[in-house]
């Protein structure tokens, strides 16, 4: 639980902040901070309400989103792609929607996220922000990918933004759940492009499994690539076999690599029909 | 420490805020109590929602300090109870607003919702009620509220139809008027327990054990005592010695008394191992985790097959006692009694055998039963099981209790205040009339709050320190620590000729009571006795036995046994007219009772006695079986959307009881006021289902004046009489009914003074609007406010008052269909209600859109019992989904999309004004209707609820 909620001024004051504070962790939209129950352990949070992270922005070749952008101003702006939509819709309540954030989301890399599969399967990049011991201040585009691959790392950056590449990609997820907001068994996602030739390519596959975190099938993305796996039945049975799973009160470990398996099929299915979006 | 300003509701405030301190405790401080919390913060449910800076949000999820300079709007600016704003009325007209503990948020949401869009479309109301979780009344009629807000915010007036109407020669009965106490629950202004704490209150806290089952070897309070601010810690070891239960029901109660108010074994994870209370909440935690507690675990067992198990460990394994009918060889019973497990007292024998973890059972049957299978066609037998439910009101469990003039007096949330005042006084060894208990509006109870699980504690507290003592439960210890839907196995064996008739039913069934017993013997009695007479079959044949277990506490929860009863029999049913090749409809119409059938098989279902043989009275069965097979296009198969998504459709025949006859007691008494108003006091307790509305109108109909000239006081054991509760659907047709006859007593009164005044005889007079006795004869005019006057002058003949007292052998059964069609996709095993149509018939509904409020919440509550809802526990007993995200509810996400409820039009004919009951009997159709919908759809039978995906797809063969 926090007990002190520290105001930063600026971005790099926020990141003096949270150098300065043992156990403190970046607070975008406190859903997950404040809630009972809630994962994340820390005595300091800090505030990143008004450092102007919270615009949605044309940028010519990227869309850029602001890590404080709510999941309901992803769905109503004009200019997030409706992939995107779909995933902040996963949360099921519009109140909530309206506190969480999707750079909190993110950052969270939880075993249910709403949206980190979706962005994953983008191969979005992040915008990222740090300082040094000695105060000096920078800021990074790291792939998304790396930011999965080492977030835990990463716990002292401070996202600022996401950059939405306007590619012709495929990208789509599927959360499945008892109800609407019940906990998800599985989120998953599948992205990748179609070059001509029917090549495929940059394939993302990510599931978040109840349980067993986030997951990102790479041999499984290599295999698709190398033309290994091409029918939806080849891609779920390789998916199944790829993924972790337990058995808890959110459903058995078979049932969690079967849906998701599933899952994953129906968008692989879904891309070799439209080819992109 | 920081200081912040926040503007809430266009007054300006400067607050002190910690930084974990939440808004919603900030707006508290500050008065705005219309900010409820449901959910400990879970962010789930939004009873706490506010609007900052124009947006909504969960105030229990945000921190004060995330607030500072914003602008804040609450409940409390919409308007107030005698001024409400259109959003409020119109809920209020609707029937939306019950129990109502997160009305005002809905009402807060909604109007800005219609701020911003006047004519807002289903799909928006929808999206900005996802955050709200509504047990009572479900959601489909926030749209027809939504509505009618927009059409008066237009025109002023509604266009819209509120709800049917019903007996065109009655003015208030049958007709939508509104809630008597709704005004004040939308408007969010003082109604509940923690509206009536006072400062200076001290904290309650329980101890609960983290094991399932264990004897407490030692406990060990001396570092606690020496915390500040602790004045008592209550254990085992200094308890009173008084054995009861906690379920309020009749008195002798067919439970068995088979607790303390602490044991020196627990039973439960969660179950009562210490009471701490102090001056503050913090100072009764501190001094909790500072007792010390060895305990000696013994082997835990959950289900009804290990409790039967061969050598299986003992649940309880103490003294049996009993108050009457004691069996022979009691003596030799308790010969290898442990001492450390207390007793087990049973009022009279309800066939228990605790050294083989039965705490009651109980059999009967009708005609030859076996006669009935040899000359059937074909006999299936089949088994279905039910998991535990939660019944999540979304006020939890509460109690404020306090000594005033030397008396216990208890606010209390409560279906069955006194039934507590009468508990109570058990446990605290004091007579009643040293009690007495407040019923405060109930934000939820559906049984639950029909037993007794804190105020026993709170009322003990409170008596032994002569403090004022608080308690609440936490939202994880609703979970662990409350009553439950008692987890069932139901074997049917059925047997049907070819044609369909079927010959002979047996049921078998076997119930999880858990650690304690309470209606051990009637709930799954309740699974014969609530299905079994919807069948005119002359051969039936029952059993039910109930096992202890260490499962978290079960009880009452709306629907009883029922629920489950019917699940396994029409699915049954429906099961052996497709092994015989019958329409499983056409079975049903020649297999249903009608009015008139003589109901045999009650006399072997009373609950712990025999039961009264009576005929179907008024029935409207077949009516709904026929309007619902022609809405649902019953035998039109229905493609379904791609080719993995395929439709089926399912339905079932539905009955409950207007209460217990020959076990409920109803009683009112009214008078009339000196100006010519009426103040009526009913026994009954409104847990938010419209029951003072009811009563009002008892009084309104008879004297021909508007609701707003009749003030209703209930469930305050002080200035009410006697009623046996609000529970197995006796409100309208016992409280109810006392006040019909309470009101047709006053009515008779107020006529003999009447015709004494005008010098009159009484057979001339008559009521009539506005309040006035008028005489056919000679034209003259009284009016009521005169006649009051006149008799209380000082040479007058006193007040004018009646008493009424309503007990009946009758049997108004409800009866009704429900219709579902569902979408099941192959693939994902996922299940989609298209549509869910529920015919009922209530008599005449009193308030008819508060029933058809009651049908729809019933009904999507049973929807999430059959696809969702399961506690789930692991190894060790410990719910692992103890809260509302792992638990799973239905949202209006899960509202079907296609949602009827319709009230069949039968008049009863003992009734008040033609009356029964609404509500429970709409828990009993989902289950089974969704499980035949399911087979129709995709082939496969589902016989364990909830029929999860997962559950599916191993049925369908996708995982093994």
């Amino acid at each position: 639980m926090i007990q002190e909620y520290l105001v930063a001024s600026n971005i790099a004051d926020a990141l003096t902040l949270k150098r300065n504070n043992a156990r403190s962790v970046w607070f975008a939209g406190g859903t997950e901070i404040n809630r009972m129950g809630g994962t994340v352990d820390a005595k300091v949070g800090i505030a990143l309400k008004g450092l102007g992270l919270d615009q949605i922005v044309d940028e010519g070749p990227v869309i850029r989103i602001g890590a404080m952008v709510s999941l309901q101003a992803l769905i109503d702006s004009p200019l997030v792609p409706q992939w995107l939509k779909d995933a902040g819709h996963y949360c099921g309540s519009y109140t909530r929607r309206h506190m969480a954030t999707i750079g909190g989301n993110l950052a969270l890399m939880s075993d249910h996220s709403f949206l980190a599969p979706a962005l994953l399967a983008s191969r979005c990049t992040l915008v990222t922000a740090n300082v040094t011991e000695g105060g000096a201040y920078s800021e990074d585009e790291v792939p998304v990918r790396e930011y999965y691959t080492y977030y835990k790392q990463h716990a002292t950056t401070l996202l600022l933004a996401i950059l939405l590449p306007k590619d012709k990609r495929y990208v789509g997820s599927r959360r499945y759940a008892l109800s609407v907001q019940n906990r998800s068994a599985a989120t998953v996602a599948f992205g990748a492009m179609m070059g001509e030739a029917l090549v495929i390519s940059h394939v993302r596959i990510v599931a978040a499994i109840h349980g067993s975190g986030v997951q990102r099938l790479t041999d499984v993305e290599n295999a698709i690539e190398s033309g290994e796996l091409s029918s939806r039945e080849d891609v779920q049975l390789a998916v199944s076999q790829a993924l972790e799973a337990v058995d808890d009160f959110v459903g058995s470990r078979e049932y969690k690599r079967y849906i998701a398996a599933e899952g994953i099929g129906q968008l692989f299915g879904e891309f070799l029909k439209g080819g992109a979006r | 420490m920081s200081t912040i300003t926040l503007t809430v509701n266009n007054k300006r405030h400067r607050v002190e805020a910690v930084g974990n301190r939440t808004l919603r405790s900030v707006l508290v401080e500050l008065g705005y109590r219309s900010v409820r919390d449901s959910d400990d913060g879970e962010g789930f449910v939004g009873s706490d929602t506010v609007l900052v800076n124009d947006v909504p949000v969960y105030a229990n999820l945000t921190l004060a300090v995330q607030v500072d300079g914003a602008e804040i709007r609450t409940a409390e600016s919409l308007g107030t109870s005698r001024n409400l704003n259109a959003v409020q009325q119109a809920m209020v007209d609707s029937g939306v607003v019950q129990s109502a503990y997160n009305a005002p948020a809905a009402a807060l949401l909604l109007t800005w919702l219609l701020e911003k869009h006047p004519e807002p479309t289903r799909e928006q109301v929808r999206e900005v009620l996802s955050g709200l979780f509504i047990r009572d009344s479900g959601y489909e009629q926030f749209y027809t509220a939504v509505q009618l807000a927009s059409e008066w915010m237009k025109s002023g007036a509604y266009q819209s139809e509120i709800a049917p109407s019903f007996r065109d020669h009655l003015t208030y009965v049958g007709k939508a008027k509104g809630k008597v106490d709704g005004p004040v629950l939308v408007a969010g202004e003082p109604a509940f327990v923690e509206d009536r704490v006072l400062p200076g209150y001290y904290s309650l806290v329980v101890l609960r054990s983290p094991h399932a089952h264990a004897y407490i070897k030692s406990i060990d309070i001396s570092e606690a005592l020496k915390v500040e601010g602790v004045e008592t810690i209550i254990t085992h070891e200094n308890c009173p010695d008084v054995y009861y239960m906690q379920a309020g029901q009749s008195n002798p109660e067919p439970s068995p008394h088979d607790r303390r108010l602490l044991n020196q074994k627990v039973r439960h994870v969660g179950d009562r191992v210490a009471a701490i209370v102090a001056e503050t909440e913090a100072q009764a935690i501190e001094a909790r985790d500072k007792i010390k507690v060895e305990y000696e675990v013994l082997k835990p067992i959950f289900t009804v097959e290990e409790a039967m198990a061969d050598g299986a460990v003992r649940i309880h394994n103490g003294i049996v006692e009993y108050r009457s009918g004691e069996p022979a060889g009691l003596d030799e019973y308790n010969k290898d009694a442990d001492p450390r497990d207390g007793k087990v007292v049973y009022m009279f024998p309800l066939h228990g055998d605790i050294r083989r973890n039965i705490a009651s059972a109980a059999r009967g049957q009708i005609g030859d039963v076996e006669k009935g299978f040899a000359d059937a066609d074909t006999v299936i037998e089949r088994t279905y099981q039910t998991t535990q439910i939660q019944c999540t009101p979304l006020e939890p469990h509460i109690c404020y209790a306090r000594i005033e003039g030397g008396r216990l007096v208890l606010n209390a949330s409560t279906q069955v205040p006194f039934h507590v005042r009468r508990i109570v006084g058990w446990v605290c060894e004091i007579p009643e009339n040293k009690i007495r208990v407040i019923k405060e509006r109930v934000g939820g109870g559906y049984g639950s709050k029909q037993d007794v699980l804190v105020e026993d504690l709170v009322g003990y507290a409170t008596w032994i320190t002569g403090k004022p003592v608080f308690y609440r439960n936490t939202r994880e210890e609703e979970f662990i620590a409350n009553s439950t839907r008692h987890p069932m196995r139901v074997t049917v064996k059925m047997g049907a000729k070819k044609d369909g008739t079927i010959t002979a039913v047996e049921m078998d069934v076997r119930a999880n009571t858990g650690p304690y017993g309470n209606h051990c013997l009637t709930v799954p009695m309740n699974a014969c006795s609530k299905t079994l007479p919807l069948l005119a079959v002359d051969n039936m044949k029952f059993q039910v036995i109930t096992y202890y277990s260490n499962i978290a506490p079960t009880g009452a929860y709306q629907g009883y046994g029922a629920p489950k009863g019917s699940y396994a029999l029409m699915t049954c049913m429906a099961e052996l007219a497709n092994e015989i090749g019958v329409d499983y409809y056409q079975m049903a119409m020649k297999n249903k009772v009608e009015t008139g059938y003589m109901l045999e098989i009650l006399r072997g279902l009373g609950e712990g006695r025999e039961g009264n043989v009576v005929p179907v009275g008024s029935c409207g069965l077949e009516e709904s079986l026929v309007r619902g097979a022609e809405m649902i296009e019953w035998g039109k198969k229905v493609e379904g959307a791609s080719g993995e998504w395929k439709v089926g459709k399912g339905f079932a025949m539905i009955q409950q009881g207007s209460g217990l006859p020959g076990l409920d007691h109803g009683n009112a008494w009214a008078k009339l006021l000196s100006d010519g108003t009426f103040q009526i006091f009913s026994g009954g307790a409104d847990i938010g289902t419209g029951l003072d509305t009811v009563t009002a109108k008892m009084i309104s109909e008879a004297f021909c004046v508007p609701l707003d000239r009749v003030t209703v006081t209930s469930g305050d054991t002080d200035s009410c009489t006697f009623d046996t509760g609000a529970f197995a659907s006796s409100g309208t047709y016992f409280a109810g009914g006392a006040s019909f006859k309470a009101a047709e007593d006053l009515r008779r009164n107020l006529l003999s003074e009447a015709a004494l005044q005008m010098e009159e005889e009484v057979d001339d007079l008559s009521l009539r609007e506005p309040g006035e006795v008028y005489s056919t004869k000679t034209g003259k005019t009284l009016s009521y406010a005169d006649l009051s006057h006149t008799a209380l002058s000082g040479t007058g003949r006193g007040q004018v008052m009646g008493t009424g007292s309503f007990t009946t052998l009758h049997n108004s059964i409800p009866y009704g269909a429900h219709f579902a069609q569902v979408a099941v996709n192959t693939r994902t095993g996922q299940v989609k209600v298209q549509k869910f149509y529920a015919l009922q018939d209530a008599g005449t509904p009193i308030n008819p859109e508060l029933a058809l409020g009651q049908l729809y919440g019933a009904a999507l509550k049973s929807i999430g019992h059959t696809l969702y809802e399961n506690m789930i526990l692991d190894g060790e007993g410990r719910c692992v989904n103890a809260n509302f995200t792992g638990y799973g509810v239905p949202m209006i996400s899960e509202v079907p999309e296609d949602f009827k409820s319709v009230l069949i039009d039968v008049n009863d004919e003992v009734g008040p004004y033609g009356a029964k009951s609404i509500s429970e009997i709409a828990t009993n159709g989902a289950a089974p209707a969704i499980a035949i919908a399911i087979f129709d759809a995709v082939g496969v039978w589902m016989r364990s609820w909830p029929f999860t995906p997962e559950k599916i797809l191993r049925e369908l063969g996708k995982i093994q």
